[in-house]
């Protein structure tokens, strides 16, 4: 359909809208006019995904000033879904206007979901598939490859570079796959190809990352012009995204590992001297000159880049303590030493950034400016040395990522060393912790650089603290609730069990033999109760694996098991995919299964069980954080302080938005429906379930709180055979739930013009 | 008819297939073929009895190989070797040995196996194998299936086919789409695997002793093997070369109690004292190989191990470690807890593959070896790339699209598509006009045209159109008896099991009607699908299917004066229809014989006597393709 909003024409490729699309159309053009950034809250399955795209593109078309669409998601499944529906939409708005609303589309991820080369790619881990594409691509090999041709290249990329501008994607929305089977069938290396064409597309979509955390963004994204439109979809993790870009943490395998590498850096070091000492000469003055010269570097080049620099120390000049390879080699060495002292302490620690570097200063006699170099100085020197395997290298790369952060930033950070884990403290594991406090820090740049970025997801309640904990300005920040045809959500908290005693995972009462039948009773009821399929979340894998163990040994997961099939997430993603999948085909065959997963999971982020896929979701339990955490209390000392924020706030806030997110994952459109089950005690009391988003907490209805397990199958019972009757779509003639074109035209005429 | 033989033929005897051919005479009976060569010399005469021969192949007519061949097979297999090969001169002569052949040998399979069940239902099955129809293994199951699974089929099959009226080929050529259905139907539905976890055998105490018992069926036992491949493996290789069966699982079954009483400890240095109870802690490598096989097809919608590719903070040494919200479990600790989750994943997704053992469970190298076939057999299903990754982007798509802000979807009609329009329009209009002039409109004058209109509106214009046409009391009565029928069958509707009219009849009368009428149909369309009569082939074969439809009218006479006086009516009123086609189908074949003998009153004669001679029975004649 092809509607009006404020005199810009918007191409919506479905025959219907919900009116709460239209609505957060409205509120969204609005912000793209004031050139601002907008917080926007909608439901889960009101199709936010393609309300976005469909705006922004026809933003796009209207006012051609406007950069490109970066729409950041947070997974690469994610990513594919949002390219798919891209593609509809582009086909539609094709047929509309003809071939000037050609665009090009792109999805881009690391090597190693783009790599064809067939034995590259065939590697295991990011890491080891960009060393291998470094030795087959980087400048030197290359060079050396023309006089030696039995030194292998990567014809791929050899292709690619021939071709030179010429390599170009025609216009069209490609997702990792199309992009894959375009470079096969042109011969070019998929990834460098979309790397060029970012500059060229309309719309990218990738990770976050690629935008947040330092070490990706300077490589991929700093050519973005001012005028983009960026878009974070399901964002109500982005501060945790954010300070995980930030942090770094060091054990002692980092520290061991680091020796190693100094070492290894050391003898190519000799190695050069004895060989080819001009190339140790040119870097030095490379570094007189400043960092910035780093721009010359061929694209295969490009690695890592440094963490935090702005861009005016880049044109600096290194400081001279460091310049010559075998002097820098020395201050790292220093360094390591340093932090290997530090890891042997008996009893927790915590201090400021600050300090640290006082004691840095005064103990091995490092300050920080130079601090500050070390992550820059360390990719300048892999590159003179002409080092390939850089997998191997990890260890002191996240040592100079330390050292550069530290020496950047004096607040909002925090370095705790801790001996041994908490929960298991007869294993000794000493951790050095650079933990950052401040999710604002990582996404500053973003807000600054850009003119609009749109932060929007399912679950942003209580919305106004996002802005705080983000430190941003939003021009619009609006939550829509959500119009339903027919009371297609039944969210229930269930306090008690069959046997009237209350269940919680609280951390006195969780391993409770009692509370234990009651959650194995509670889900052995649904299952024999629910068609299709049923989704458990857990607050933390250990608590899964424990009450799975105990229901094993009560025989409550034989009897679950002659309902449905039984699928477990696990720490190990290939098994979880596969479970996942075959869950999806349990459902599918009608055989109907369960799937167990974990609160802040995998899974939990950013799995849709939707439709026969999930008719239930049971939380077992409120996901609180582990709150004895050192980085937690630091984080929540720094929140008080910082943003006023009450630490049982955060910690509520922080919970129930994950509860929130679980069991939103369970709708999907108007004419899906599903069941929520709340298993705990806690989910009664007015102030935890008040930070609901406001979507659940208008269907959760004063019966269906206080409930005990017989009571919610009753319920469970009820709603299944109202769910089953036929419903009109379009719902009744005063609560509209589905909007045609001529709708639209009707309201724009009435509606008052702003 | 057995002593007198049936045909004599010149033929090349052959000792093996590839090797030399010696000339000589072929004769076949009813119950034996002999083979006399030209040269006594050359070799001795052969004198076969059919029972001997199980089956029998032959040559296909081809451009390229002009050899026709027939096969006679002492095995079962027609494969095997041992068997009398001969080369014909022609491939009439071979045809018609080969068509005599396969209606010998089916004539004994039936009454062999006839003989055994008795002669109610004869299984028609074995006849197809020996059938002369160049047939692929696969092919021929597939009709056995068919006709195993339709007893009407089969009844009819046994009539047609045995009763010689048909050849097999015919009598297939017409159910080409139930072939091909059944060919393109995936595989019937079997039951899949119990949901349930035998794997996990529990262990009994007798609560006295100290001793435990584990009990293991063929089921459970190939429940174990199927999800963990390791105890497969070492069954194969282990068993019963290096230790006894019994041995073997004893083992296992110590392993799996140490396992649950959590002494991890324990089988651990149990492990390293026995390499052989080694093998079942190992067996990552078989399910990482498989894992890596699988991820591959996965819904890109779940891939979530393609993530970890763009997840930055997961670099060693990067983002938070201990904030409590992920919990590190190390190396010893895995170990035991992964079991439990990784047992139910393995398990659950053993179940959804289901592929039960096509062998019967019996003793456990059955199962171990049956497995093994199976899991061999499967990585060729991986081939079908393209296949695959439509099926992936179609789900995708599903994922994605939101259905219910989708305009209606339009009813699935087929478009009419109209060759000529200007034909089509133009008689329609013609009926349009009831058959009057079709004057050209443009031609007429308005004037004119403006009176007729006139005079036809004054037609209607009656002055007592207000009037009732009929009598308003005998029309409710009329509407009530035309509607009462109507309200009676929507108010029975539903209340009671339709009735029909043949079940009234008795069970015997009914299954004779039904069988004489699917006969019948079968014939008919035989018979009408010959027409026009372009070779003599089809005249014989009209001719033979007249002789059938005859036979078929007088026992349907028959069964009608059967029948009780009771039923006698509603069975001659269902009938009817069947004696009426036959009618039709005698009076075209009477009319079609006057014509061709008033063109070509020799042709005639000649297929006519075919006719009588043949009695058809045996016929040399060419195959339909």
């Amino acid at each position: 359909m092809k509607f009006q909003i404020e005199g810009l024409t918007i191409y919506f490729p479905y025959e219907f809208i919900y009116p709460e699309q239209y609505q957060y159309m409205v509120e969204l053009k609005r912000a793209l006019d004031a050139k601002g950034h907008c917080l926007l809250e909608m439901p889960t399955g009101t199709g936010k995904t393609i309300t976005l795209l469909s705006l922004i593109t026809s933003y796009q078309l209207a006012t051609p000033s406007v950069g490109k669409l970066i729409y950041c998601t947070r997974t690469v499944h994610e990513m594919e879904k949002v390219l798919d529906e891209l593609r509809t939409l582009q086909a539609y708005q094709e047929k509309e206007i003809g071939k000037s609303a050609k665009i090009l589309a792109l999805g881009l991820s690391s090597r190693k979901n783009l790599c064809i080369h067939p034995k590259v790619s065939g590697e295991g881990s990011r890491e080891s598939v960009d060393a291998g594409c470094r030795k087959l691509t980087a400048s030197w090999v290359r060079a050396a490859a023309i006089e030696n041709p039995n030194i292998e290249t990567c014809p791929f990329y050899e292709n690619y570079e021939k071709k030179g501008a010429d390599a170009l994607l025609p216009p069209g929305v490609y997702t990792l796959h199309d992009l894959r089977v375009f470079g096969r069938e042109k011969g070019w290396c998929p990834y460098f190809l979309a790397r060029h064409m970012i500059q060229f597309a309309n719309v990218v979509v990738y990770n976050y990352q690629y935008l947040l955390d330092p070490k990706v963004s300077g490589i991929i994204s700093r050519e973005m012009e001012k005028e983009c439109i960026v878009v974070f979809d399901e964002a109500h993790n982005i501060d945790n995204v954010c300070i995980e870009a930030l942090s770094v943490n060091i054990r002692q395998q980092t520290l061991d590992g680091a020796t190693r590498n100094l070492n290894k850096l050391l003898q190519t070091i000799e190695r050069f001297k004895a060989t080819d000492a001009n190339r140790l000469r040119e870097e030095y003055n490379r570094l007189v000159e400043g960092l910035a010269q780093r721009g010359n570097l061929s694209a295969s080049d490009g690695w890592l880049a440094n963490p935090a620099l702005p861009d005016d120390i880049l044109r600096e000049a290194v400081p001279g303590n460091i310049r010559r390879a075998e002097h820098f080699v020395a201050f790292l060495r220093r360094l390591v030493q340093y932090l290997k002292g530090r890891l042997q302490t008996d009893k927790a620690e915590k201090e400021g950034p600050v300090s640290l570097l006082n004691s840095l200063n005064t103990s091995v006699g490092i300050d920080q400016k130079t601090l500050k170099f070390c992550y820059d100085r360390l990719n300048s020197l892999l590159l003179t040395l002409e080092i390939t395997d850089i997998d191997e290298f990890l260890h002191i790369q996240a040592v100079c990522d330390f050292a550069t952060l530290v020496g950047t930033y004096t607040r909002g950070f925090s370095i705790i060393i801790e001996p041994f884990d908490e929960r298991m403290p007869h294993i000794p594991d000493p951790l050095l912790q650079l933990s950052c406090l401040d999710a604002s820090l990582a996404i500053k740049p973003v807000f600054e650089r850009f003119q609009s970025v749109v932060i929007t997801s399912g679950t942003l309640s209580p919305i106004d603290l996002y802005p705080r904990l983000l430190n941003f300005n939003p021009v619009i920040i609006q939550s829509f609730a959500m119009t339903l045809t027919r009371d297609c959500l039944c969210p229930m908290v269930l306090t008690r069990g069959s046997d009237q005693l209350p269940i919680s995972t609280k951390f006195d009462m969780r391993s409770d033999p009692g509370v234990v039948r009651n959650y194995g009773r509670l889900l052995l009821e649904m299952v024999a109760t629910v068609p299709d399929g049923v989704v458990c979340f857990f607050v933390s894998y250990s608590y899964m694996d424990g009450i799975v163990n105990n229901w094993n040994e009560m025989g409550i997961l034989q009897e679950v098991m002659q309902h449905k099939l039984v699928f477990i997430e696990t720490q190990d993603v290939v098994e979880t995919t596969l479970a996942l999948d075959n869950y999806r085909r349990a459902c599918d065959c009608g055989r109907g299964a369960v799937f167990f997963s974990v609160a802040r999971g995998k899974v939990a982020e950013g799995i849709d069980f939707d439709r026969h896929y999930g008719r239930l979701v049971i939380m077992f339990g409120v996901p609180f954080q582990y709150t004895l955490s050192r980085i937690l209390i630091a984080r929540l000392e720094y929140l008080r302080e910082t943003f006023q924020i009450k630490e049982s706030d955060f910690l509520t806030f922080d919970a129930v938005r994950q509860a929130a997110q679980c069991v939103g994952r369970v709708i999907r459109s108007k004419a899906d429906y599903g069941m929520m089950i709340f298993a705990d005690k806690r989910y009664n009391r007015y102030d935890k379930r008040s930070k609901l988003p406001g979507w659940i907490l208008s269907h959760l209805r004063e019966a269906h709180l206080n409930l005990s397990t017989d009571m919610a199958l009753h319920i469970a019972r009820e709603f299944l055979r109202r769910m089953a009757q036929p419903y009109d779509k379009t719902g009744s003639a005063s609560k509209m739930t589905l909007l045609s074109q001529a709708d639209l035209e009707r309201m724009d005429k009435s509606a008052p013009v702003f | 008819m057995d002593g007198s033989p049936l045909i004599t033929v010149r033929a090349k005897y052959m000792l093996t297939p590839k090797g030399p051919s010696i000339p000589g005479v072929l004769m076949m009976a009813g119950s034996y073929f002999t083979w006399t060569p030209n040269d006594p010399k050359a070799a001795s005469k052969l004198n076969v009895d059919f029972m001997t021969i199980k089956g029998h192949r032959f040559s296909k007519e081809t451009p390229k190989s002009r050899k026709a061949l027939l096969n006679m097979s002492t095995d079962v297999d027609p494969k095997a070797e041992g068997g009398y090969v001969f080369e014909f001169e022609n491939f009439p002569d071979r045809d018609a040995c080969r068509d005599l052949i396969a209606k010998i040998l089916g004539r004994q399979q039936t009454s062999k196996v006839g003989g055994q069940l008795g002669s109610v239902a004869k299984p028609m099955t074995p006849t197809l194998a020996m059938h002369g129809e160049q047939l692929n293994q696969a092919e021929m199951e597939r009709r056995m299936r068919l006709l195993k699974e339709d007893s009407e089929l089969q009844k009819l099959h046994q009539r047609l086919v045995i009763g010689g009226v048909l050849s097999e080929a015919e009598f297939w050529t017409a159910r080409k789409h139930v072939l091909e259905d059944e060919a393109v139907r995936l595989p019937k539905q079997r039951t899949g695997l119990k949901s349930a976890m035998l794997a996990d055998v529990r262990p009994l105490t007798d609560g006295r002793t100290n001793k435990v018992t584990f009990n293991l069926t063929p089921e459970i036992i190939h429940q174990i093997f199927a999800e963990k491949p390791a105890v497969h493996r070492a069954f194969l290789m282990h068993v019963p070369s290096k230790m006894s069966e019994k041995d073997f699982w004893t083992k296992y079954c110590r392993a799996e109690y140490l396992y649950r009483t959590k002494n991890a400890a324990a089988v651990a240095a149990e492990a390293a004292d026995d390499e052989d109870l080694a093998v079942f802690v190992k067996d990552d490598d078989i399910i990482a190989n498989e894992s890596r096989r699988k991820i591959k097809k996965v819904d890109p919608t779940l891939d979530m191990a393609a993530d970890l590719a763009d997840d930055y903070t997961s670099i060693p040494g990067h983002g938070i470690l201990r904030d409590g919200s992920r919990t590190s479990i190390d190396g010893s600790e895995l170990q035991s807890r992964k079991t439990i989750m990784h047992d139910l994943n393995r398990h659950a997704a053993v179940v959804l593959d289901g592929r039960p053992l096509d062998a019967e469970l019996r003793d456990t190298a059955t199962v171990a070896h049956a497995l093994a076939k199976t899991l061999q057999a499967e990585p060729l299903g991986d081939t079908e790339g393209v296949e695959v990754e439509k099926r992936r982007m179609e789900r995708v798509r599903q994922m994605t699209e939101i259905d219910d802000l989708q305009g209606p979807q339009a009813p699935p009609h087929s478009v009419l598509y109209i060759q000529d329009p200007r034909k089509y329009f133009e008689a329609q209009q013609v009926n349009g006009t009831g058959g009057g002039p079709a004057t050209n409109p443009s031609k007429v004058d308005p004037a004119e045209a403006l009176k007729t209109f006139h005079q036809q509106l004054n037609q209607l214009k009656k002055p007592n159109l207000t009037s009732p046409i009929i009598a308003p009391d005998l029309a409710f009565k009329v509407l009530n008896d035309l509607t009462k029928y109507i309200s009676t069958t929507k108010f029975h509707l539903g209340k009671t099991a339709e009735k029909n009219v043949l079940d009234n009849l008795p069970r015997s009368t009914k299954d004779e009607i039904l069988q004489h009428s699917a006969t019948s149909n079968e014939l008919l369309r035989h018979f009408w699908a010959a027409y026009p009569l372009t070779s003599t082939f089809l005249v014989e074969k009209v001719n033979r299917l007249k002789t059938a439809m005859t036979e078929l009218y007088s026992q349907l006479q028959a069964t009608k004066e059967a029948v009780q006086t009771e039923h006698r009516h509603q069975v001659s009123q269902l009938l009817q229809p069947i004696f009426q086609a036959l009618d039709a189908a005698f009076i075209h074949y009477d009319t079609e014989l006057q014509k061709r003998a008033a063109r070509n009153p020799q042709g005639t004669s000649i297929t006519s006597g075919s006719f009588d001679s043949s009695n058809g029975q045996f016929f040399t004649g060419n195959k339909m393709s």
